[in-house]
């Protein structure tokens, strides 16, 4: 889904230019809505500061990943 | 503008005018300060406080519900609500709760009818008036009174009022229906609210007060108030654990909070049998 691709590519990109290094970005929920965002834990704050213009690439919601490895997991069965 | 006093005062002469009740009674702020000024104002004799039960009210509300009804003395009944059988409502279109308060007053004027209790109450508050409430649309179709709106009470003054009295409900936070949790377009299932349901008691089990466990397919994102959010970030394992015993795939915790409505914050209306 090129839309996806491109909110999830330009939410990485600016939440590295914000200076959070190493954030992955996936469109998560039934309607990928969700920036789902894997950072340091620590780092919530300051995406929480970003939320406004990740909302503002396409997506309703920013929220943290809390089981990275079951998004990779879900996302490879749904891929597939 | 009128004072607190003056407005509880209304409630008092609107209850009075009525002369008897049936109350719309989920447990929650508003119905609990209702029934209880109700049975203060009419006695015991001239009111029922009617909770109606399905896959979409929590087993949590239910006991304060019960816990109030014990307390204050307030003659209780509970009854079956089956809006899980109405394609509509299992739609979960954006007037969803039309097509349950409808199923839910239609079956309490009918009892009222049978009890020859004059009128049927509801809880609807002064603050609700400019909200999406497509239920109160029912009520008005069906013949239902506000006394609390009507008197122009509010939310924080019900609050206060609650506590006035000694209601244990003054301080609990707003407590919608479970399906509430889904976003609109998303099909409501007594599966999915029973994931929503085992998530939130876990949350509550590890002392979060003010959130809620939205659904979303696979995910869960959970909205915590701004005090309790550092709090989730130190649980994280143990909530991510706690959400995926719930069924979740995904665990998701929404970095701006929680915020009323936020469910459907932007959303476009979603017409019938759009569902999943």
């Amino acid at each position: 889904m090129s839309d996806v691709d491109t909110r999830v590519a330009a939410a990485e990109r600016l939440i590295r230019e914000r200076g959070i290094p190493g954030a992955v970005v996936r469109a998560a929920g039934h309607r990928a809505e969700i920036a789902a965002v894997e950072v340091p834990r620590d780092a919530i704050a300051a995406l929480a500061a970003l939320a406004p213009e990740i909302k503002a690439l396409g997506f309703r919601y920013v929220a943290l990943e809390l089981i990275p490895d079951a998004s990779e997991v879900a996302a490879t069965v749904r891929d597939s | 503008m009128a004072t607190l006093d003056e407005k509880y005062a209304r409630l008092v002469d609107i209850l009075r005018e009525c002369g008897s009740v049936c109350i719309g009674y989920s447990g929650g702020v508003d119905s609990v300060f209702l029934a209880k000024v109700a049975v203060d104002v009419l006695g015991r004799e001239n009111v029922l406080a009617v909770t109606g039960r399905s896959a979409s009210y929590p087993a949590v509300q239910l006991e304060m519900a019960l816990d109030c009804v014990r307390r204050f003395g307030i003659p209780h009944l509970e009854i079956e609500t089956d809006e899980m059988s109405d394609p509509n409502y299992i739609a979960n279109p954006t007037n969803r709760c039309y097509f349950c308060k409808t199923e839910l007053w239609s079956k309490l004027t009918a009892l009222a009818a049978t009890r020859g209790l004059a009128v049927v109450l509801d809880g609807s508050n002064a603050d609700d008036v400019g909200d999406h409430r497509p239920g109160m649309r029912a009520a008005q179709e069906l013949g239902v009174r506000s006394p609390l709106l009507e008197a122009g009470l509010t939310k924080a003054e019900i609050r206060e009022l609650s506590r006035r009295l000694g209601l244990p409900t003054w301080d609990r936070p707003a407590s919608p229906c479970l399906s509430s949790r889904l976003p609109y377009g998303l099909a409501v299932t007594p599966e999915r609210l029973r994931q929503v349901e085992a998530a939130e008691e876990a949350m509550r089990r590890r002392g979060f007060r003010e959130f809620r466990v939205r659904h979303h397919g696979d995910a869960a994102r959970i909205e915590v108030s701004a005090p309790e959010l550092a709090r989730a970030v130190e649980q994280a394992d143990g909530l991510a654990r706690d959400l995926r015993d719930a069924g979740f795939e995904r665990v998701l915790l929404d970095v701006e909070g929680y915020r009323r409505g936020a469910l459907n914050e932007g959303a476009p209306l979603v017409r019938l049998g759009a569902a999943r």
